[in-house]
């Protein structure tokens, strides 16, 4: 038992490896764009969850497998006509209308083009070609633009950077200070790809031609580019306005020469394509940690807004269960009407002859002989008193979502989940319903405890006669109906109704259980009304998802420094 | 300037109501947005129409600043092959305009100005902008500044960058000026004859499906020159610099009207249409008085004034017995609980919970405020009254109450005369008791028969009195009973329809008085939008 290797320490201990720390990583992401608030932030996430899983894992499980190629560029800068070139025939046809490529097309090896390139085709429509003009060891891909009207084009030319082991950057002498591409260069650096540049279009006069170029690398120097060449410093690679071959629909080939070479020294040599490969890796496991904290400080930031947001919902549905409790506690909710109406059945014969003593009961008695026994109310006064309730609730619950709405309305991430449901700005359609069901529930309970309490007490029988039904509307309005110390006008009915059925009650079960059963009851409504109100709050939560989750945060920075630790073999 | 809405500065002044109105629902930044609007119009309008200003747009490198220089015919603004080149707005002016355009050009920050001696351009300031999408930001931003108070555009492109992106969205936000906004597909000799058709078209295409309809595009290359003449006749041929001036200011202030209108769902399509749909209206408004009604009680309140009533009658005119009961009443708290009328009606919270009233009222704010966009429901909802509801309807029921009248409970000249007979029969009743007493004494316990006294028929007189007098007092407390009962319930009735009635009108004036507010603001707001 003492003697265990380290490896298997670490796997009994449950602990996994560095190298999961890419799976672990790749897990995080899948769950950040899943809570991420609006498309934007779910699509940085998503892209370097991409990143991860289609480029760092498979390429730190293999360094020696095919190498990825990607040739990008703005709409028309010549990206089809370079890849023609490369190819030596017409492979990806260019075009005067923009953007002319749609879906991305590969050139390799019939051997190469398995592995990762299969799901890569899936997602982009990659159409992956073979024969003349492959290269082995090397998969070229001409990708769609970033900057032109088709937006679905940039998702696809982005997916293809997050998963390149070398980019081909083509601009033109118009585009080469456009800014879109240089968000994209941006994102190159720190994903730390290789790459090769090419200047489309240069004006024929030299001078200018020689001023654009010194204008680029300027530039590129500025981006802090020039490291990033494929081969030593960033070379860019000229090619005048007309350097065209019209019968391969491609660049001249001698313009795109430096390009050609580059790749084919890479075929020649299994080493210069390892090499190639782990210096990628290298510098994109580098280059995590900024990318990572890119979207952990986006966490952080909404982290902050949640809190406020929660708060909000917070104190609105804790003052509103407040409220509500108040005025349980004052027991002055219930409409008169059928205050009345059950006092008026309790005053009538029957009961008014269990309630009373000596005389009182002598005229009850007789008074019960000549009147008719009255119906009994009680379900409907007992219906009547949780509409009363339910009304309270609802008016509180209303209160609580319109406040937490308004607040929420001026924030942008509360915004953002308030319009995912309008039904947000009301307590939820289903709460009265609800409610009506969990009171029905709470009375049946009460049913049940007049039973057993009953059982054991001689006066029982007495109270059988007045029917479960009865009695339990009774407990019912012990507990919603008292007067709270009030006396008066302003309780009359109230006062008069608590008293009556206080007297009932004892009647049947003595005063000392009537206190502890009222009580029990009463507990058990306030957490009837707690969990409805938990579940009214809750809609909230259930909006905001892991938003602003700070665990997030903390477990994605901590995989992203495992990540920039691990050293390519 | 006098468009179908009247001249422009009365079109203005309704758009500054507008403005008002909407911060007085809580739409402050919205208002302020079109408070920038109508300045901006104000300002433009206010410098003149002799000459309009046109600016030639774009990205960088597609040859504004070249287009420029060919209409020219001179290098007006230099071209190179660098990007970006055009840093800073040039103007290019008939010089015989100079002078007047002095001010307006100041307004625009536009410092360079070349002049001209050209006839043919003498309506129109030419301005050549920097571009909108290279690295240089602030290229942009001084676009985005200046854009708004230029009256036309001329938008140039070239083959590579007529689909953009960026172009398009920008276009997207010049739709309203679809008129006065025109194209220029420049570098022409970079594609042969047969492609310069297919672009052209490509691009006609692409700007329709953006919503500008009928996209004038002029192909052109600045470097050849071709196509320049025909640019230039049709910016001279475009118009009267006064039309396109005022018709740039008025669909201006229609945009800024209608957006504003946008804020608080008024729809350019629909007209003025209230929030709440007047039936739905009407339905809460009943929902709530009958909610109110029932938590007023006019039952309960009915027996508070017959039991007052009742109380008073006794008081005046009730037996010995009858009229110590009803004093004794004040005193242990009975009467008040079961015959003050008044204390009754002002105590009509603690009979049912107020949601009665406050569900359906908000059930309706939230239906209205269901009709604006997401971004303004929230202020709205609180200009509403949403969140102050629960004390707004309980200052309406109060007033209610207290409106109903005053409950003076009435005396009957009736009772004082029953009071007054029932004093005698009193009396009488204590001397056929005290007649007895001394007879019995006087008997020495012998029974009452044997002894002599006046007889009536076969009955003793002092047992014929006692028996009349209890009868006779019984009778004037059934008849007081009678008639004080048949009073309350006249006075019951009355109390509870005047009762009723102030409810009824307190909650159909004030109870949407928030939404009244609201709606006011709207109307101020679709006149402003010409929403009739
Ligand atoms: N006249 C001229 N045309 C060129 C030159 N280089 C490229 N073109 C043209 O520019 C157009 C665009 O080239 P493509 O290769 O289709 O560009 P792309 O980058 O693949 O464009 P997308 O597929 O839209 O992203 C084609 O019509 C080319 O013939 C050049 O040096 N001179
Ligand atoms: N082939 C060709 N080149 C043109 C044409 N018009 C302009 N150019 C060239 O395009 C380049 C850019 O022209 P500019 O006029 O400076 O472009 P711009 O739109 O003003 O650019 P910025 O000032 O940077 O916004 C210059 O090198 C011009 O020579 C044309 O019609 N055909
Ligand atoms: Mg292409
Ligand atoms: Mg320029």
């Amino acid at each position: 038992m003492q003697n265990r290797g380290g490896v298997e320490r670490e796997r009994e201990s449950g602990r996994p490896g560095p190298a999961d720390a890419l799976g672990r990583l790749a897990d995080a992401l899948k769950r950040r764009a899943a809570s991420a608030p609006g498309p934007d932030r779910e699509a940085k996430a998503e892209s370097l969850r991409r990143h991860v899983q289609d480029y760092l894992q498979p390429r730190a499980a293999d360094l020696d497998a095919p190498l990825l190629v990607v040739i990008l560029g703005s709409t028309g800068s010549g990206k089809s006509s370079l890849i023609n070139a490369l190819a030596g025939r017409a492979l990806s046809p260019s075009g005067v209308l923009r953007p002319t490529t749609r879906k991305p097309v590969a050139i390799g090896d019939r051997d190469d083009l398995g592995g990762r390139m299969g799901s890569l085709a899936q997602r982009t429509g990659l159409d992956m070609r073979t024969g003349e003009g492959a290269r082995r060891g090397l998969v070229l891909v001409d990708a769609p633009d970033f900057d032109s009207v088709e937006l679905e084009n940039r998702d696809k030319a982005m997916e293809l950077l997050e998963v390149a082991d070398l980019a081909i950057f083509v601009t033109t002498a118009t585009r080469y200070a456009d800014q879109v591409p240089w968000h994209v260069l941006g994102r190159a650096r720190t994903r730390g790809v290789p790459l090769l540049a090419v200047v489309n279009r240069l004006p024929e006069d030299a001078e200018d031609a020689d001023a654009v170029l010194a204008d680029y690398r300027a530039l590129l120097e500025r981006g802090k580019l020039v490291d990033s060449g494929a081969a030593g410093s960033l070379a860019v690679v000229a090619v005048p306005e007309g350097a065209l071959d019209v019968e391969r629909d491609a660049l001249a080939a001698d313009a795109i020469k430096p390009i050609r070479d580059a790749l084919d020294r890479l075929v020649a040599s299994h080493d210069d394509r390892r090499a190639l490969a782990r210096r990628g890796l290298a510098a994109a496991l580098k280059g995590i940690p900024e990318a990572v904290e890119a979207i952990a400080g986006q966490v952080d930031e909404e982290q902050r807004s949640v809190a406020e947001l929660r708060a909000s919902a917070d104190r609105a549905y804790g003052a509103a269960r407040q409220a509500l409790d108040d005025e349980i506690k004052r027991g002055t909710f219930m409409r008169a009407e059928v205050l009345r109406q059950w006092q008026e059945f309790i005053g009538a014969g029957q009961i008014a002859r269990f309630l009373a003593e000596g005389i009182g009961k002598l005229v009850a008695t007789v008074r019960s002989l000549i009147e008719p026994a009255p119906v009994a109310p009680a379900t409907e006064v007992r219906e009547a008193a949780f509409a009363d309730l339910t009304a309270l609730a609802v008016q509180h619950a209303d209160t609580a979502a319109q406040r937490t709405a308004t607040a929420w309305s001026g924030d942008r991430y509360g915004a953002l989940a308030l319009a995912a449901d309008e039904a947000l700005w009301r307590a939820s359609p289903e709460l009265a319903e609800r409610l009506t069901t969990d009171l029905e529930d709470w009375a049946r309970g009460i049913g049940d405890r007049i039973r057993t309490l009953g059982a054991r007490r001689k006066g029982w029988a007495q109270a059988a006669s007045l029917g479960v039904n009865v009695v339990g509307t009774s407990a019912v309005l012990a507990v919603f109906v008292h007067t709270g110390g009030l006396t008066g006008a302003e309780v009359g009915i109230t006062a008069a109704t608590a008293v009556v059925n206080q007297k009932l009650l004892e009647a049947i079960f003595g005063e000392a259980n009537v206190v502890a059963f009222v009580n029990g009851a009463r507990d058990d409504l306030r957490q009837l009304l707690d969990q409805a109100f938990a579940d009214e709050r809750a809609r909230w939560s259930e909006k905001l998802g892991a938003t602003g989750d700070p665990k997030l945060a903390t477990e994605l920075r901590r995989l992203a420094h495992e990540v920039a630790a691990m050293v390519p073999a | 300037m006098n468009g179908e809405g009247g001249p422009l500065d009365e079109r203005l002044g309704r758009l500054r109501a507008a403005v008002d109105a909407a911060a007085s629902i809580g739409l402050e930044a919205e208002g302020a947005r079109t408070r920038t609007v109508a300045r901006r119009v104000a300002r433009r309008a206010g410098f003149g129409g002799a000459v309009y200003v046109m600016a030639l747009a774009g990205g960088t490198g597609v040859g504004k600043s070249s287009v420029l220089n060919a209409l020219a015919g001179e290098e007006v603004s230099p071209a190179k092959s660098v990007r970006p080149t055009t840093d800073a707005p040039v103007a290019w002016v008939p010089a015989d305009k100079r002078d007047e355009l002095d001010a307006l050009l100041d307004w625009l920050k536009v410092g360079s100005i070349v002049t001209h001696e050209g006839r043919e351009l003498d309506d129109v300031a030419i301005l050549d902008l920097p571009d909108i999408d290279s690295v240089r930001v602030e290229h942009r931003a001084t676009v985005d500044a200046l854009l708004p108070r230029i009256d036309a555009v001329t938008w140039v492109v070239d083959p590579e960058k007529y689909d953009d992106h960026r172009e398009h969205a920008y276009w997207r936000s010049l739709v309203p000026h679809a008129d006065r906004l025109r194209f220029v597909l420049n570098k022409a000799d970079r594609l042969t004859d047969a492609d310069v058709k297919v672009v052209a078209d490509d691009l006609r295409a692409r700007l329709i499906a953006s919503g500008i309809p009928r996209p004038e595009v002029h192909v052109v290359s600045a470097v050849r020159g071709t196509g320049i003449d025909g640019l230039r006749e049709a910016l001279a041929d475009a118009g009267h610099a006064k039309v396109i001036i005022a018709t740039k200011l008025e669909t201006d202030r229609a945009a800024a009207a209608e957006r504003l209108g946008r804020s608080v769902g008024l729809d350019a399509d629909e007209g003025y249409r209230p929030l709440l749909a007047p039936e739905d209206r009407e339905r809460r408004t009943r929902e709530a008085i009958d909610g109110a009604l029932e938590l007023v009680d006019l039952d309960g309140l009915a027996r508070q004034v017959r039991g007052a009533v009742m109380h008073r009658a006794r008081i005046g005119g009730g037996s010995f017995l009858g009229r110590l009961i009803a004093l004794g009443s004040s005193f242990t708290g009975r009467r008040g609980r079961r015959a003050d009328p008044a204390a009754y009606l002002r105590a009509w919270r603690s009979r049912g919970a107020m949601g009665r009233v406050l569900n359906p009222l908000r059930a309706a704010m939230v239906e209205a405020a269901g009709g604006l966009p997401a971004s303004s429901r929230g202020r709205v909802l609180t200009a509403l009254g949403a969140l102050s509801a629960e004390a707004d309807v309980a200052r309406v029921i109060d007033r209610a109450v207290a409106g109903a009248g005053e409950l003076e409970i009435p005396r009957s000249p009736l009772w004082p005369v029953i009071g007054a007979l029932q004093v005698v029969v009193g009396a009488v009743l204590l001397f056929a008791v005290a007649w007895m007493v001394v007879l019995f004494v006087a008997g020495g316990g012998v029974p009452v028969a044997t002894v002599s006294a006046p007889l009536l028929g076969p009955i003793p007189m002092p047992l014929a009195l006692l028996t009349a007098s209890v009868l006779i007092s019984a009778l004037l407390g059934w008849i007081l009973g009678l008639h004080a009962g048949w009073i309350g319930r006249r006075l019951a009735a009355g109390v509870g329809a005047r009762v009723e009635e102030a409810i009824r009108e307190g909650v159909v004036r004030d109870a949407f008085g928030g939404l009244d507010r609201v709606e006011e603001a709207r109307r101020v707001i679709a006149a402003a939008a010409d929403l009739g």
